[in-house]
């Protein structure tokens, strides 16, 4: 029987010079959660993932290119998940939290971002099998108000 | 800082559901036996979908050190690679990207899912593959691919688009994992999307 799903869980505008956008207390009704975010800063910079709050414990592999440049790919222990760059242009991004309540595997994300003159993809992992109870972006450099960012599950 | 409690936030949007329906919920498989292929055998009963999508998180048990496995998507069980699928795809391992034209000898495959163990317990890959108007005599089945896992020992990233060509509406949609078995706990779950 079909259930519907991918239910809009929160939507959030983020005031100036906001560096975290964190969802907490995540239901426990869903298998994967999709963040979508469309957001702009005034310095270029990088996003990092959070998973249960944290920044640690993470690797990632990502493939991306860059106007007037070759397809490029590399990968670090770190929670880098995209980067911008400063001006009007917003970014784009979107973020698969998938089986985030499993406690039988470390926990995988896949995402895109699009930003000026760049595309990237990524494959995030956080290496941990506990049951993730919030999920969330940090930015090194400001946002600027306006930018906004929405949760959904998808049972 | 901009920190979301969802408890509320959930209770309200478990009404919205009833008013959904543009994207559902079809069917699911979790494995607790090994299988080399996991299938999707009622496709023909989700007529009232446009489009449809799988979501996986999955891992094959291939028994080789630092080496990854694939998978292939057929459909109506068809493995007539030689004359019925076509594919591209753009992939990286970190090291280099590279792109494949499978062209008239094809087949729709994803080589980005991790091998068994060797320092790659408990990694399993994401997978996001979206199939097109399936449900269309007019157009051939296509599908868009993406995702991709990183380890201590390997990792890749990929995305694909593939087409099926045969101008007849799919009954199954079959995910062979390449060299073995997929694993146990590997999850793939299909939903139904509306038309625009």
């Amino acid at each position: 029987m079909a259930t519907p799903t991918y239910i809009k869980l929160a939507e959030v505008t983020a005031s100036s010079g906001n560096t975290l956008i964190e969802f907490s207390s995540l239901p426990t009704t869903y298998r994967d959660l999709v963040l979508v975010g469309n957001y702009f800063n005034s310095s270029g910079g990088v996003v990092s993932a959070r998973w249960n709050g944290a920044t640690t414990s993470q690797r990632r592999i990502r493939m991306f290119a860059r106007d007037g440049n070759s397809p490029y790919t590399d990968q670090a222990a770190d929670a880098n998940i995209g980067e911008y760059a400063a001006g009007d242009l917003r970014n784009q991004i979107v973020v698969h939290w998938m089986d985030y309540r499993a406690t039988d595997k470390y926990k995988v994300a896949i995402v895109r971002h699009a930003g000026l003159n760049r595309a990237f993809m990524y494959a995030n992992h956080w290496e941990s099998t506990s049951a993730v109870t919030s999920v969330g972006l940090t930015f090194n450099r400001g946002l600027v108000a306006g930018s906004t960012f929405a949760l959904y599950g998808i049972e | 800082m901009s920190s979301i409690l969802l408890g509320i936030l959930n209770a309200q949007a478990a009404g919205g559901a009833t008013a959904g329906g543009a994207y559902d919920l079809l069917e699911t498989q979790t494995l607790d036996t090994a299988t080399s292929i996991v299938s999707f055998s009622d496709l023909d009963t989700y007529s009232g979908y446009e489009h449809l999508q799988v979501r996986m998180v999955a891992r094959s048990d291939r028994p080789d050190p630092n080496t990854q496995d694939y998978f292939v998507t057929t459909f109506d069980n068809d493995t007539n690679y030689g004359t019925n699928y076509t594919a591209s795809r753009l992939q990286a391992n970190a090291a280099s990207t590279s792109s494949f034209t499978a062209g008239s000898t094809g087949t729709i495959y994803f080589e980005s899912v991790p091998g068994a163990d060797f320092g790659q317990e408990n990694t399993y890959a994401g997978v996001i593959m979206d199939i097109l108007d399936f449900n269309n005599t007019n157009k051939f089945t296509s599908i868009m691919a993406y995702g991709g896992f990183n380890s201590a020992v390997d990792r890749r990233i990929a995305i694909i688009g593939g087409t099926y060509l045969v101008a007849s509406i799919p009954t199954s949609l079959e995910l062979r994992c390449g060299s073995d078995n997929w694993s146990i706990g590997s999850k793939f779950a299909l939903y139904g999307r509306s038309g625009a």
